[in-house]
């Protein structure tokens, strides 16, 4: 066990590709140019989480799917588009916007998924109180929605942008039955899986383009 | 609000009560007691308090009865070393109704009244006092007023608590386990001695964590459940009790940073069937966060303790599966991998669980060691030869060994190869040369050979030479100097000596370079080990050379036991044995002899140990020595029983060298006064012996005409008819002596000669020695009498025995023994029937064996009537040297006279005289006084003794 202290990085080539980019980078909020490097290395690091996040979000979904019995499951198994009201999936247009938009947007989407994540993970205890794993991955799960959006708020400020408004909190009823239930936790945890795979790509695009 | 007061009260109360009845803390059950009393009591105060105050309402102002004053601050915390300032605080109302003010508080601590010095009156109703050191303040504080009379009362009291502000918490780090826990550790400081909490915070760039708080106990360390990688977050400790909180430096890292990834589990050995030289490690990868890992893959064979690893450069990257190579056949493996970020990040994980393997088999990559030993010749021009071979170990089987190849080679008749299982082989052979190989097989194929030539029963070659054996870091190492000739390999053999178990022989093979090596084999420690190098050449085995050894020796089990084999004055021969093998434990080195008096010092004396004697000395005599011995080996020795032995007072042959001069000296001195004695014999025998006049010489006996011619003797019965004493006047003397008394000592010591003469009567020949009769004649006589009776020639007194007394002694009886015949006493000599008759009188056992004695005399005067009386008188004939001289002269003087009787009388004579002028007076007189005592005391009645004149019973006066 060692004494962490703030981990220096490599410098990368520099923040020139990103300005290239035509990106607004607060450099204000940067008191030396050491910063830069830090901005990158921060980039990097929430490209990285993102990308964990992903494949956590796909195996919460594999494990949700697990404890929910039939018809979930069953490769026939179609489930209706139930809307989640204040949340939607990343829109067809997402990839389209600039980045930091959608920086916003991810930011936003994740933010909110961490407390519907929380009340599918209540409605789970109900349903299936011994799928330990899957309780524990819902739980987890809000956590790290909850940090990713938060790390992508800090690589926003870090380029300068707002945090973008913060939308509407997202609903569920109140008292749903069992199969609704198990419906909006399949719908919550598949929308945990596109938006953090989202914000992945987002990332990982901003990170290609300050690398580039 | 009220109650808290009333139950402050109690706690005073309670306090006051402990100081009142001086408890002590460690009075834990009394206190407890008296704690739950005063909380009873604060209920019923408080009670009674709520019931007086609902009842007892002030009927002015309706307001409820307060206490008389209270203290700021109520619960103080205070740090040592610092100031404290309480203030009493009356109340107005029970100031003005009591009529006191500030000035009349007064501060306690316990039972002791704080110096008015430390007061300050802040008003009228209000004074405080400071403490400049809060550390006696333990106990509790109370504000008191003193009112009319000197009475006290208390009006409030406070409990402070010291205890120490929280340090900063220092040496704060974390580590993430596996992917979400995260334990944190710092170090809290010193003890506050108050009650201080803990809090591990965190939190995100923009967003607070949940706190960790540490379970009860623990206020170093806490575990966060949730920890997201990839994320950088802040992570401080606050500690917090009632004096402030204080927080420790913030760290701050990403948790990617400080993972310990779990290690990779599942694993799994595979063989491969085509090489046997590698098995493939597969396993499973611990979940993320890392995509990218390296690994560490270690190995070792089951039996070993030290672990082999891959090289860290061969299992960079992450995989799920490895081959390991360059491992040996049929050996079983164990493997462990642990792994980490790929980057370096983090720490390794643990090494996972270990799996282990076993590879394939391939063929027998050595040859057995391969042995023979062989019975003599059995005749008939056979032998016996045990081949005999280890199996192989696994490293060298490479594989299960199925069985083994023995071929044979040699002698007159081809053989066949023999396949066995056992490690031996028992074969009879001729006396020819053979050759033996031996291969191992298993299912992959067969070992080399291992040839051994058995030579012819005659054979012999050079053994090794300076074999020795010595023991090095717990094993027993051989070393040797080979032989000029090429050797294939060496054998060892070796078995432990004891003398009680047979010497069970081990074995191993070596090869030819090897001139040092040790014994493969279950050693035991103090064990002797007879070990023999034998040399393998082409043609045959070399002579065996052996050496004893031991792989670690000890003292002996058992001392010596040391006894004596001599013992001497002043020297001692001490013998022992030597110890068997199996108490030795070693190399006896020497000896160690203790011995020691009863009281002195001891002393020790080293031997070799090739002896078994030693000579003690010097030694002081007829003193007790305690005497035990000691055996050593290089480790030690041990004592044997102790030996006692006591020296004699006396050499041996001292006493004789003491005792034979002694005895010699006076046998010399003996001797000299024999010859000095007889040197002087006349004169002694004048002083002693006076010669007593020979009767048969007397003038009397020459004219007497009644004196019978000697040679006209009659026999018995014409002598003596009817026991009448007819032909011989003897004056008979009474002696009256009562048998009864006892004879006065002169007699006596006469008696004990008589028995000395008893002897040598029957053998003596008398006066004159010419009759068996001669000794029959007793005469006791008095020196002064026979010295008369020499010169008396008209009446002869032959003798006298006048009890006078010997040297003035007073005899009991007086005993007369005279004799006036007019006759020779050789008369009645030669009458022996008058002692017959005389001790026929008698009787007891003493006259059996005379009278058989003179019967055989006479029988033989019966059978040969003719013989003189001097042939007669040899066959008494005393023992007696001179006797016997004398006899013998008489003998051949008879021989001689047998023609000529006329001159026996001559001879008689001749001889008599020559016994008056030697001993014939000494041993007459001695013969007559033997028997004359004799018929005294063996009769137990006077014997007389007749005058040859008288009649008997008579008696002539002289």
């Amino acid at each position: 066990m060692i004494s962490v202290s703030p981990r220096l990085i490599v410098p990368l080539p520099g923040l020139t590709p990103l300005l290239r980019a035509g990106l607004k980078v607060d450099l204000q909020s940067h008191s030396s140019a050491s910063s830069f490097p830090h901005l990158e290395a921060k980039i990097r690091q929430t490209h990285s989480l993102a990308r964990l996040l992903t494949s956590y979000a796909e195996q919460l979904l594999q494990e949700y799917v697990q404890h929910q019995g039939e018809p979930f499951g069953l490769a026939s198994f179609s489930p209706p588009g139930l809307p989640v009201p204040g949340l939607n999936s990343p829109a067809p247009t997402h990839s389209g916007l600039p980045t930091l938009e959608r920086l916003q947007l991810d930011a936003a989407a994740l933010n909110s998924l961490s407390p519907l994540l929380d009340t599918i993970r209540h409605l789970q205890a109900d349903l299936n109180p011994f799928a330990r794993r899957l309780l524990r991955r819902l739980e987890e799960a809000s956590h790290q929605s909850r940090a990713l959006g938060s790390a992508v708020e800090v690589v926003l400020g870090a380029l300068g942008a707002a945090p973008g408004p913060p939308g509407p909190n997202p609903t569920l009823p109140e008292s749903p039955g069992v199969f609704l239930a198990k419906l909006l936790g399949y719908r919550v945890c598949g929308l945990y899986q596109e938006w953090v795979s989202c914000t992945e790509g987002d990332l990982g695009q901003l990170m290609r383009a300050g690398l580039g | 609000m009220i109650l808290d007061k009333t139950f402050n009260i109690c706690a005073l109360q309670f306090l006051i009560c402990k100081d009142t009845f001086q408890l002590k803390s460690h009075d834990s059950l009394t206190l407890f007691y008296l704690w739950n009393l005063c909380k009873m009591l604060a209920l019923w105060t408080w009670t009674a308090q709520a019931l007086f105050i609902f009842l007892t309402l002030d009927s002015v102002g309706g307001e409820i009865i307060k206490p008389c004053g209270h203290i700021i601050p109520e619960s103080p915390v205070v740090a040592p070393n610092t100031t404290f300032t309480a203030i009493c605080v009356l109340d107005e109302e029970c100031s003005n109704g009591q009529g006191i003010n500030a000035s009349h508080i007064l501060w306690k601590i316990k039972n002791t009244w704080v110096p008015k010095e430390q007061y300050t009156i802040i008003n009228r109703t209000a004074a405080s006092v400071t403490f400049e050191d809060v550390s006696s303040l333990g106990s509790l504080l109370t504000c008191n007023i003193l009112l009319y009379g000197q009475i006290e009362q208390t009006v409030y009291g406070i409990q402070i608590r010291i205890g120490w502000l929280p340090e900063k918490p220092k040496k704060l780090s974390c580590i993430v386990n596996g992917q979400s826990n995260m334990k944190c550790q710092w170090d809290p400081g010193k003890e506050t001695h108050l009650d201080t909490t803990y809090v591990l915070k965190s939190k995100w760039a923009l967003q607070p964590l949940p706190d960790c708080i540490p379970p009860p106990g623990v206020n170093n360390s806490c575990i966060v459940d949730l920890v997201v990688v990839f994320v950088n977050m802040d992570v401080w400790v606050v500690a917090t009790n009632a004096l402030g909180n204080v927080s420790s430096d913030h760290i701050n890292f990403d948790p990617i940073d400080i993972v310990q990834v779990l290690p990779p589990h599942n694993l799994s050995v595979t063989k491969s069937k085509q090489l046997s030289s590698i098995l493939k490690v597969s396993w499973t990868n611990p979940d993320k966060p890392f995509e990218a890992l390296k690994y560490n893959i270690r190995y070792r064979t089951k039996d070993a303790s030290n672990w082999t690893q891959i090289p860290p450069e061969d299992t960079t990257g992450t995989r799920d599966s490895f081959t390991v190579q360059d491992l040996k056949p049929y050996t079983e493996y164990v493997f462990s991998i642990r792994c980490m970020n790929i980057e370096g990040r983090g720490f390794w994980s643990d090494w996972s669980a270990e799996k282990s393997g076993v590879t394939y088999e391939a063929k027998p990559s050595n040859a057995p060691s391969f042995w023979y030993t062989i019975e003599p010749s059995q005749g008939h021009g056979y032998r016996l030869v045990h081949l005999k071979w280890k199996t192989l170990p696994r490293s060298e089987a490479n594989g299960r060994i199925l069985d083994y190849e023995v071929t044979l080679k040699g002698g007159k008749t081809s053989h066949l190869p023999r396949y066995i299982n056992d490690t031996k082989l028992t074969l009879n052979i001729t006396d020819d040369l053979y050759v033996v190989s031996l291969k191992a097989r298993n299912i992959i194929g067969s070992s080399d050979p291992s040839t051994l030539t058995i030579p012819e029963h005659d054979f012999k070659a050079h053994p090794v030479t300076n074999l020795k054996a010595f023991p090095k870091d717990n094993k027993l190492w051989v070393e040797w100097t080979p032989s000029n000739e090429p050797v294939n390999k060496y054998i060892l053999e070796w078995c432990v000596l004891s003398n009680s178990l047979p010497c069970t022989t081990d074995w191993q093979e070596e090869t030819s370079a090897v001139k040092l090596t040790f014994l493969r084999g279950n050693l035991k420690e103090s064990k002797c080990y007879l070990i023999t190098v034998i040399p393998v050449y082409d043609d045959g085995p070399g002579i065996p050379k052996s050496v004893k050894a031991y792989l670690k020796q000890a003292p002996p089990s058992k001392g010596p036991f040391v006894r004596t084999k001599k013992v001497g004055k002043n020297e001692a021969v001490l013998v022992w044995d030597h110890l068997l093998v199996d108490d030795q434990n070693g190399f006896i080195r020497n000896y160690t002899i203790f011995y020691r008096t009863s009281s002195g010092n001891e002393t020790a004396v080293h031997v070799n140990s090739s002896h078994t004697e030693y000579t003690l000395s010097p030694l002081a005599s007829d003193t007790l020595y305690m005497v035990r011995m000691a055996a050593y080996t290089d480790e030690g020795g041990k004592d044997g029983p102790e030996f006692t032995f006591t020296t004699p007072k006396f050499a041996q042959g001292e006493i004789e060298a003491i005792v034979v001069p002694v005895c010699l000296a006076f046998l010399l001195t003996t001797l000299l006064g024999v010859l000095f004695c007889f040197n002087k014999l006349d004169l002694i025998k004048k002083h002693i012996w006076p010669n007593v006049p020979d009767p048969s010489k007397s003038h009397i006996a020459q004219w007497s005409p009644h004196t019978p011619t000697r040679h006209n003797l009659h026999s018995k019965d014409q002598m003596y008819p009817e026991g009448n004493f007819t032909d011989t006047d003897v004056s008979v003397v009474e002696i009256e002596a009562n048998e009864k008394k006892p004879l006065p000592e002169d007699l006596k010591s006469l008696d004990l000669f008589k028995k000395e003469k008893i002897t040598t009567e029957g053998h003596s020949s008398g006066i004159g020695g010419s009759s068996c009769m001669s000794s029959s004649r007793p005469s006791i006589s008095s020196n002064d009498e026979s010295e008369s009776g020499q010169n008396t020639s008209s009446t002869v007194q032959y003798s006298t025995v006048v009890h006078s007394g010997y040297r003035h002694q007073v005899p009991s009886v007086q005993v007369f023994s005279r004799s006036e015949s007019t006759q020779p006493l050789l008369d009645s000599e030669e009458r022996p029937e008058d002692l017959q008759i005389t001790e026929n009188g008698g009787s007891g056992d003493g006259a059996s064996p005379r009278q058989q004695y003179f019967k055989q005399n006479c029988h033989q005067d019966d059978i040969g009537p003719d013989l003189s009386h001097f042939e007669r008188s040899t066959q008494v004939s005393s023992v007696n040297e001179e006797d016997f001289v004398r006899l013998k002269h008489q003998q051949m003087s008879d021989q001689r006279s047998q023609s000529s009787g006329s001159r026996q009388m001559k001879d008689f004579e001749d001889i008599s005289a020559a016994d008056n002028s030697h001993a014939g007076a000494e041993g007459q007189i001695q013969r007559f006084e033997s028997i004359g005592l004799e018929a005294e005391t063996d009769e137990g009645m006077p014997k007389s003794y007749l005058p040859q004149t008288v009649r008997r019973g008579g008696y002539v006066p002289q």
